[in-house]
C-alpha cells in the first residue's frame, strides 16, 4: 500500500481506526491488570487466598443479585419508555373507543359531512374489502373549519363508531423546550399506534389543532431556530407515509381552524391526509336539530318554537347552541323556573353573543351621547338596510363597548352586493352623523365605525372593483406580492373612489337623519330611558312614525 | 447464545471451587520459627528467636527498655507489641497445623531487667482476628505479666527463659490468677482489699487456687473472695469445656481457714 493509498484509507476509516485503537489500548490495559492482579493474588499467604476465593461466590451471588435488580428497573424503564410511552407520554392519552362513547347518533347538525365521513369510517372498518378491489387504506382525514364546529365530537364518534382504539394529542404538546422532543413524541405516538393496531387491527390517532405542527417548514437560521420545529414536521411525515416494511391501519385525524393552504403541502398531499373534511357553521335546519338535540336533555317549556331560536342563533357553531342551552337553563334556575323558558332563552343569547353587562356608570351626558350615537347607527339600518334587521339597540356596556345596535340578516346569504357594503357603511356612519347633527361636534367613539366603514369601502375599490373609477381588480391579493408596486396614479384614483364611498355615505346618511330628527330625538330618548330596546320595542318605535318594513318574526 | 453463557458461567464457576480447593497453606508447622524470625525481620526489621516446642511457640524479643521513666509501658514497645503481634496472626492463619499455645517474651535487655509475658490460646488468636470476638473477650483469654529478671540484661538471644510446652490446665491456671488479680485490684475497689497472697498452680488434673485476701472496708455490695475466685473459674473452664484436662478444682482461703474441692463440673453447674 503505498503512501497516497494509505492517506485515504486514513481519511475514510480514520474513526474505526480510532476506534480500534482505543478499544485495543483498554482490552491490553484491562488484560495487565488482570496479570497483575493474579500476580498479586499468588503473593498472597493462604489465609488471604482463601478469604478472597471465599468472598468470590458470594460476590457473584450479590452480583448477581445486583444485575438482576438493574435489569428489572431497567427493563421496566425501558418497556415505560417503549409501550408506556416514556416522557414522551406525558399528556398523551390513550382511550378505548367504550370510554370515548360519543355515538353516532349523538352527532347532529352536521348532516352533509357525517355523510362523508361515514364514507370514511366504512373505509377504515372494511379494509379486507377495500385490499381486494385494491385499493389503498385511507391515512389521514384532515377536518377544518371554525372553532367550536365539533371537529373533536366526530372524531370520538369515529372512533366509537370503528371500534377502535382512540389515541389523542393536542398539536402543542409535540413542543418542547429541548430539541428533539417534538419528533420524538410523534415517534412515540406512531409506534404506540402501530402496536395497537396490531392488537386491534386497527387506530385512531387523533390529533387536535395540527396546525402548530403543521405550519409550512421554516428556514433554519444560523443558531439553529427552526430545526427542530423542522424535524417534527418531518417525523409526521414520514409517519403518515415514510418507508415501512408494512402498513398498519392507523388512521390519523386531525382537526385545524388554520384554512388548508396555510398548512406544509407535503402533509396535505394524497397519501397523507387524503381526505379533507370542511366541518362549516351549521345551517338554519343544522342549527334546528342541534336546538333539538340539547333541548331534549334539559326541561324545557314545550311552547318554544325550536324554529325561531334556529333563525336567530345565525352564526352560532355547535358549541355555541350548547353553551346557550347551558346558560338558559342556569338562568332559569336564577329565576326559580321549573323548566327553561323563552325568556330564559333571550337572556342566554344575550350573554352568548353580546357578552355580560359591565359594571360602568356612564355620565347623563356621556349616556345621551351614546344614545344619539346609538340611535343614529339604529336609523340607518332599519332605513337603508337591504338584508339586516335591528334586534337590538343598547347603551348599557358590553364587552367593552359603551353601546351597541345588533343586527341580523333574514337570510343567510354567502354573496354580497354592492348595496349591502353600502348599507353597511351607511350604519357605521350613522353614529357619527348622529352625533354631529344633535352637538354639532364628534366624539372618540367613532373609531371603530370609522374603522369598519373604512375597511368595507377600501375592500370595494381594491378588492371588489366596486369603485366609481371602473379600476377592476383585486389589488389586496396582490399585497403579499413584495415585487408588485402599485402605480400612483392608480392609487391615487382608487383612494379617490374610497373617499368617494364614504362621502357619499356619510351625505346620505345626513340627509336621512336630518329629515328624521324626530325620530333620531325619540328613539334616543326611549333609549337612554330604557336602557335597552328590544325587536318589539324597535319596531314600534317606527311604526309609530310610519316608517314599517318587511321583518322575520323574532323571538 | 444465551445456553454458550450459562455454560461458559457453570464452567468458571467449577474452575474457581476447584482452585479454592486446592489452596494449600503457606507455612508448614516446621517452619513456624524461622518464618516469625523472617516476617519480623525483613518487614518490621525486629530482631527476634523463635522456637516451637511441642504445642507452644515461644518468641524472645529483646528490646531496649520495657518502661519508661513514669513506669509505664513504653510507647516504642506498644508499636513493637503490635507488629509481633500482626506477624503471629499472619503464620498461624497461613500455618497447615497450627501450635495450640503461643508465649511472647519482651525483654528488657538494656535498662531495668525485666520479663514481659503475653500468652495465648492460638484458636482464641484466630478467633479474634476473624472477629468472632470481641477485644475484651481477647484480654481475658490471654495473659499478661512482667517479671523483675536481671538475666535478662544484655541477653539478646533468649537463653534465660525458659521454654517449655504449655498446657491447658496451667494456661487457664494463669487466666484464673489474672483474672482475679484484675477483680481485686481494680481502680473502684482496690482500696477495699488487700491481696497478701494470691496462688494458682496446675497438677495432674488439679486446677488450684489460694489466696490470701484481707478485706479492708466494709460495705453491702462486698465482693466475697472465695466467690469471685469460683466465678473466675467457671468462666474460663465453660470457655474451654473441650479439654479435659482439668479434673478437679480447689479453691483455699488460707485467711479464713476455708478450702473446699470441686468436680469441674460442679464448678460449671453452680449458680
Amino acid at each position: 500500500m503505498d503512501s497516497k493509498r494509505l492517506q485515504k484509507f486514513i481519511k475514510f476509516h480514520w474513526i474505526k481506526i480510532l476506534l480500534f485503537s482505543v478499544a485495543a489500548l483498554v482490552l491490553i490495559a484491562l488484560i495487565s491488570l488482570i496479570v497483575i492482579g493474579i500476580g498479586h493474588f499468588m503473593e498472597l499467604e493462604s489465609f488471604y487466598k482463601r478469604m478472597t476465593l471465599a468472598g468470590i461466590p458470594l460476590q457473584i451471588f450479590l452480583g448477581i443479585v445486583t444485575a438482576f435488580i438493574f435489569a428489572s428497573i431497567y427493563m421496566g424503564f425501558h418497556y415505560w419508555f417503549m409501550f408506556g410511552g416514556g416522557f414522551a407520554k406525558l399528556g398523551q392519552k390513550k382511550t378505548k373507543p367504550s370510554d370515548v362513547n360519543v355515538k353516532w347518533s349523538d352527532v347532529v347538525g352536521m348532516e352533509s359531512i357525517k355523510s362523508e365521513v361515514s364514507e370514511v369510517v366504512n373505509l377504515i372498518k372494511d379494509r379486507v374489502h377495500l385490499k381486494r378491489v385494491g385499493g389503498k387504506i385511507i391515512k389521514g382525514l384532515l377536518m377544518v373549519g371554525p372553532p367550536g364546529c365539533g371537529k373533536t365530537y366526530l372524531a370520538k364518534a369515529i372512533a366509537t363508531e370503528t371500534g377502535m382504539p382512540f389515541l389523542s394529542a393536542v398539536g402543542s404538546e409535540f413542543m418542547g423546550i429541548f430539541v428533539g422532543v417534538g419528533s420524538s413524541k410523534i415517534r412515540t405516538l406512531f409506534k404506540e399506534a402501530r402496536m395497537l393496531a396490531e392488537m386491534h387491527g386497527g387506530c385512531i390517532v387523533f390529533i387536535d389543532e395540527i396546525d402548530t405542527i403543521a405550519r409550512p417548514r421554516v428556514g433554519v437560521s444560523g443558531m439553529g431556530a427552526g430545526m427542530d420545529y423542522n424535524a417534527t414536521v418531518n417525523q409526521l411525515l414520514t409517519e403518515m407515509d415514510g418507508l415501512r416494511q408494512t402498513e398498519n391501519n392507523v388512521v390519523v385525524i386531525a382537526a385545524t381552524n388554520v384554512p388548508e393552504h396555510q398548512l406544509d403541502e407535503a402533509l396535505m398531499r394524497a397519501g397523507r391526509f387524503d381526505r379533507k373534511i370542511y366541518v362549516s357553521l351549521p345551517g338554519l335546519d343544522d342549527r334546528k336539530k342541534l336546538f333539538q338535540y340539547y333541548l331534549r336533555k334539559v326541561r324545557v317549556d314545550p311552547l318554544i318554537d325550536v324554529d325561531v331560536l334556529a333563525r336567530r342563533a345565525l352564526g352560532f357553531s355547535p358549541a355555541d347552541i350548547a353553551n346557550m342551552v347551558r346558560e338558559a337553563s342556569l338562568v332559569s334556575v336564577r329565576n326559580k323556573r321549573n323548566q327553561i323558558a323563552y325568556k330564559d332563552l333571550s337572556e342566554a343569547y344575550d350573554r352568548v353573543v353580546f357578552g355580560l353587562k359591565t359594571p360602568i356608570v356612564l355620565s347623563e351626558k356621556e349616556k345621551e351621547s351614546t344614545a344619539y350615537h346609538e340611535s343614529g347607527h339604529a336609523i340607518i339600518a332599519y332605513l337603508t338596510h337591504p338584508t339586516n334587521d335591528i334586534v337590538k339597540a343598547t347603551i348599557i356596556p358590553r364587552k367593552g363597548t359603551l353601546g351597541m345596535v345588533a343586527q341580523r340578516p333574514q337570510e343567510e346569504t354567502h354573496t354580497k352586493t354592492k348595496e349591502w357594503f353600502l348599507a353597511n357603511i351607511k350604519c357605521s356612519l350613522g353614529g357619527y352623523v348622529a352625533e354631529k347633527i344633535r352637538y354639532g361636534t364628534t366624539t372618540s367613539g367613532v373609531s371603530a365605525d370609522f374603522q369598519n366603514a373604512l375597511s368595507l369601502a377600501h375592500a370595494m375599490v381594491f378588492s371588489y372593483g366596486m369603485g366609481e373609477s371602473g379600476i377592476l381588480g383585486n389589488y389586496q391579493a396582490l399585497a403579499t406580492n413584495w415585487n408588485y408596486q402599485l402605480s400612483e396614479d392608480t392609487k391615487k384614483k382608487m383612494e379617490a373612489d374610497v373617499q368617494k364611498i364614504l362621502t357619499d355615505c356619510i351625505t346620505e346618511v345626513e340627509n336621512i337623519l336630518t329629515t328624521e330628527r324626530e325620530l333620531l330625538d325619540h328613539f334616543a330618548k326611549q333609549l337612554i330611558e330604557k336602557g335597552e330596546l328590544e325587536y318589539d320595542e324597535i319596531v314600534e318605535i317606527f311604526k309609530k312614525y310610519g316608517k314599517e318594513r318587511p321583518q322575520e318574526k323574532y323571538l | 447464545m444465551a445456553k454458550n453463557v450459562l455454560k461458559k458461567s457453570i464452567c468458571s464457576l467449577l474452575l474457581l471451587s476447584f482452585v479454592s480447593c486446592y489452596t494449600s497453606p503457606t507455612y508448614t508447622r516446621l517452619d513456624t520459627a524461622n518464618v516469625i524470625k523472617d516476617i519480623c525481620n525483613e518487614e518490621f526489621n525486629l530482631t527476634v528467636n523463635a522456637w516451637d516446642v511441642g504445642d507452644t511457640l515461644w518468641i524472645y524479643i529483646p528490646v531496649d527498655r520495657i518502661l519508661d521513666d513514669n513506669n509505664q509501658i513504653d510507647q516504642a514497645l506498644s508499636e513493637d507489641v503490635r507488629l509481633i503481634f500482626l506477624s503471629l496472626e499472619r503464620v498461624m492463619l497461613s500455618l497447615d497445623n497450627p501450635p495450640k499455645f503461643y508465649c511472647l517474651v519482651f525483654a528488657d535487655t538494656k535498662t531495668q531487667g525485666i520479663d514481659l509475658y503475653y500468652a495465648g490460646f492460638v484458636p482464641d488468636l484466630i478467633k479474634y482476628r476473624m472477629g468472632l470476638i470481641s477485644v475484651n473477650d481477647m484480654q481475658e483469654r490471654q495473659f499478661f505479666f512482667p517479671i523483675e529478671e536481671p538475666k535478662a540484661l544484655g541477653d539478646t538471644t533468649g537463653r534465660h527463659i525458659t521454654k517449655y510446652n504449655l498446657n491447658m490446665g496451667e494456661f487457664i491456671s494463669y487466666l484464673v490468677r489474672q483474672s482475679m488479680v484484675r477483680t481485686f485490684a481494680a481502680p473502684d475497689i482496690k482500696d477495699k482489699f488487700k491481696i497478701h497472697d494470691l496462688q494458682t498452680y496446675y497438677s495432674n488434673g488439679k486446677l488450684g487456687v489460694m489466696f490470701n485476701i484481707e478485706i479492708q472496708k466494709y460495705d453491702d455490695e462486698l465482693l466475697e473472695p472465695f466467690e469471685e475466685a469460683k466465678k473466675a473459674i467457671k468462666k474460663l473452664l465453660t470457655i474451654y469445656d473441650e479439654f479435659e484436662d482439668i479434673v478437679e478444682i480447689e479453691v483455699n482461703d488460707t485467711l479464713n481457714k476455708r478450702s473446699s474441692l470441686y468436680t469441674k463440673r460442679a464448678i460449671i453447674e453452680s449458680d
